[in-house]
């Protein structure tokens, strides 16, 4: 069998070619390995060999365009069979660089592509889901630990061996689901872990807890007098016969509705569709849940400039986080180029 | 409280000229049947069906699902609250049909909330690995309302959980004749021995043992009979639970035939006096739009468990919805008061993204999952369908091939324990 060929990526710092004052560097590549690339040689084994490292400076590699392009260039010119990168630790550009440089990997080179992050890294929310990161500690203090868990997620890839959890193989969970049908009912699984929980002996979740990245709150407004402020809802409110079937569960869509000529929202006009809670109330006064009564008589006393022309609306009942999302990009790209400096958000 | 259930286990259902069990075979006397449930006058006709495991057929608007169970000694009767007083049960003699269901089978009425209330049983194909009643010999009622009932078909819904009035009290009335006709089904068998019996009894244990309490999220359930919310909570043994004491359907998530064979509660009777010392059931469920109602309600479920002296607490908790965040809070609470605790659960992810929870805390720690609600299933054309002509959020040919998500097959997505589906998250 022959040898594995494997490239290495790395930023500016951890190849040596210096810190933050170097961050500007272009693309570049030495034949074998460099610097930590010793001990993932060393955790890679015999039937493996890192055949050169490419590296770049971290601005250069988050900033200029093209530049994972140019990056990727140098690694496919090795033909390699594994390109791994990093690990980033906890630095942020490094891992936003190894995180897309490793999808073009797979994805156009059709090569087997594996990074390392801590998990608090921005780079893993972006591309967790689609590559395979080895869950790092914080900084380089855990090099050795990074690079065995690398190798091996790498090796076990390449040979296509059908990797274990992400507890049992460290890496950080990609969200891929396995379904299956249980020897035992989740009644028995369950009763035996509460046994073994409560008796101190050692037990496994079928389904680790996520920790959820923290909304930093956007600072106050700061001049509010002048500013101008929309109205957002996730409580569905729509005009009434709900016209563009805006959905009272798991919302496809956000819709706007013109406002501007209108002092508030009747119940004649406008209902709420929300299938999480009653409607009745807020049915019998649509302003209840979008209160465009009350912001009309701020906007009146002075208490801002003006209210945005339109009503920004969608369902926020059983919504999936990255629709959410998904959604909140969307509105904010419009309410920015319709200046709208605040946004009154009411829900459910 | 010591309960007897004696099992007749049925093999074989058919239509007979009168009801009763002899060799393994039920035979259903359906004049009988349709008379017991044409008494109410919500009603303008009643099908009887019967369906069984492997048959090439479709059921759709499916609802509640109930065991044929009767009470032959000791206080009260089965289903209190419906069929007989609203007394305290789990006492005495109880016979059941094994194998059997009767399933409640109606399509929405006005007034009625439709989404989430998709409910296609497969009785044989993919889908059918999915559904428990797909493996039941099934006595399906099919209800056709009595029309002077829901004269307007523009009535908005009014709640999430019951719609309007006219629609809940209809819906009571078709789970009542569900109930009524389980009963009867089982009375024929008042006079014989069952086939073998269990005995369920929270005898005295050695004190090393750990004391484990059921913790129960329920939903929108009747409890003897009542349609209360519980944002105390309230204490029950499980025997009430195995006689019928809790009744309802929540679309996907339960169905009073896992109640009545509560597979958490059964585990939890089978480990009782060799490594758990069972202690009840805690039901807890209110609804919950505001952050004191939250607190209040996994507060008070924290509380009663710490009350039975639990050591452990298995909980069967809601995800998907705003009351995941109490079943959360609940096992926070349980937690802090140095209750340890185990989740059944269910994955609501959309792709992988989303981490299937829509609230998770940090001491969930010990979770069993029972798979995902939004996994895709497609379920080939079928040669009969039963329940109507159209699906409850679709408009797609009930007879054609569909690809439909877990949580649209019938109690695909229950919490109550007897499910082996499940997923693993790489």
């Amino acid at each position: 069998m022959s040898t594995i060929r494997v490239v290495h990526y790395l930023n500016q710092f951890f190849s040596g070619i210096g810190a933050e004052e170097h961050a500007g560097l272009g693309p570049a590549k030495k034949l074998g390995v460099v610097g930590p690339g010793i001990a993932l040689q060393q955790a890679l084994g015999e039937g493996a060999q890192i055949v050169a490292t490419v590296y770049c400076g971290d601005n250069y590699a988050n900033e200029q365009a093209n530049a994972i392009d140019a990056i990727l260039a140098l690694v496919s010119e090795e033909r390699p069979d594994i390109l791994i990168a990093g690990p980033a630790f906890a630095s942020g550009r490094y891992g936003l660089a190894c995180g897309e440089l490793c999808v073009r990997a797979q994805d156009r080179l059709g090569i087997v592509a594996v990074t390392g992050m801590h998990p608090d890294n921005p780079g893993v929310d972006l591309y967790r889901t689609k590559v395979h990161i080895a869950r790092t500690r914080e900084s380089a203090a855990g090099m050795s630990d990074a690079m065995k868990v690398m190798a091996q997620l790498a090796l076990k890839l390449y040979a296509r061996v059908p990797l274990g959890t992400p507890q049992e193989e460290r890496y950080i969970p990609t969200g891929r689901r396995v379904h299956f049908v249980a020897e035992q009912s989740a009644a028995l699984r369950a009763v035996d872990m509460l046994v073994k929980k409560m008796s101190g002996q050692p037990y496994a979740t079928e389904w680790p807890v996520p920790s959820y990245s923290q909304v930093e709150p956007a600072p106050p407004v700061q001049d509010l007098a002048h500013a101008k402020i929309a109205l957002v809802t996730t409580g569905g409110v729509v005009p009434r016969g709900n016209p563009d079937r805006l959905e009272s569960a798991y919302a496809s869509k956000w819709l706007k509705y013109p406002i501007g000529e209108l002092n508030d929202l009747k119940p004649s006009d406008w209902q709420s569709i929300h299938g999480g809670f009653d409607t009745t109330n807020v049915n019998e006064d649509p302003n209840r849940m979008a209160p465009l009564d009350a912001l009309r008589e701020l906007e009146r006393e002075g208490a801002f400039q003006d209210l945005a022309d339109e009503l920004y609306t969608t369902t926020g009942n059983t919504a999936a986080i990255p629709t959410a999302r998904r959604f909140a990009q969307e509105m904010l790209q419009e309410l920015r180029a319709n200046d709208v400096q605040g946004v009154i958000l009411t829900s459910a | 409280m010591r309960l007897e259930v004696g099992t007749f286990q049925i093999r074989a259902i058919e239509f007979g000229a009168r009801t009763g069990v002899a060799g393994g075979t039920l035979v259903v006397d359906k004049d009988e049947v349709r008379r017991l449930v044409l008494g109410d006058s919500h009603f303008a006709d009643v099908q009887v069906h019967l369906v069984r495991p492997g048959e090439n057929v479709r059921i759709i608007n499916a609802k509640d699902a109930v065991e044929p169970r009767w009470k032959v000694s000791g206080p009260g009767g089965v289903f209190p609250g419906f069929v007989s007083a609203p007394t305290t049960v789990g006492e005495g003699r109880t016979h059941r049909l094994g194998g059997v269901a009767v399933l409640e089978v109606a399509e929405p009425v006005p007034g009625e909330q439709t989404h989430f209330r998709e409910q296609i049983l497969d009785m044989s194909g993919p889908g059918a690995e999915f559904s428990p009643f797909a493996q039941t010999l099934n006595v399906a009622l099919e209800f056709t309302p009595n029309p002077s009932l829901f004269p307007s078909a523009s009535v908005d819904a009014k709640d999430v959980l019951g719609g309007t009035n006219e629609a809940e009290d209809y819906n009571r009335a078709t789970t009542l004749a569900c109930l009524k006709v389980a009963a009867y089904l089982a009375r024929a068998t008042a006079d014989q021995t069952p086939d073998h019996v269990e005995t369920f009894e929270l005898t005295p244990c050695a004190p090393v043992l750990p004391r484990v309490a059921c913790l129960y999220h329920t939903q929108a359930n009747y409890l003897y009979g009542m349609k209360i919310a519980l944002p105390f909570g309230t204490l029950v043994h499980p025997n009430e639970v195995f006689d019928g004491a809790l009744v309802g359907w929540r679309q996907a998530y339960r169905s009073t035939y896992w109640d009545q064979n509560n597979q958490a509660m059964r585990e939890l009777y089978q480990a009782h006096g060799k490594s758990v010392n069972f202690v009840g059931c805690v039901l807890f469920y209110d609804l919950t739009p505001e952050r004191e109602q939250k607190e209040r309600v996994s507060s008070a479920a924290g509380k009663l468990a710490r009350l039975l002296g639990a050591q452990g607490a298995l909980l069967l908790g809601i995800n998907g919805s705003n009351y995941a965040i109490d079943t959360m809070l609940a096992i926070q609470e349980c937690e802090k008061l140095g209750i340890k605790t185990t989740l059944i659960y269910l994955d609501v992810g959309y792709g992988p993204d989303d981490p299937g929870f829509v609230h998770a805390a940090p001491e969930a720690d010990a979770i069993v999952c029972i798979g995902s609600r939004d996994r895709k299933i497609t379920l080939p054309p079928t040669a009969k369908v039963i329940g109507g002509q159209r699906l409850a959020s679709s408009d797609a040919d009930p007879r054609g091939e569909l690809t439909v998500n877990q949580r649209d097959i019938h109690t695909a997505c229950s919490t109550q324990g007897f499910t082996r589906q499940t997923t693993r998250f790489f």
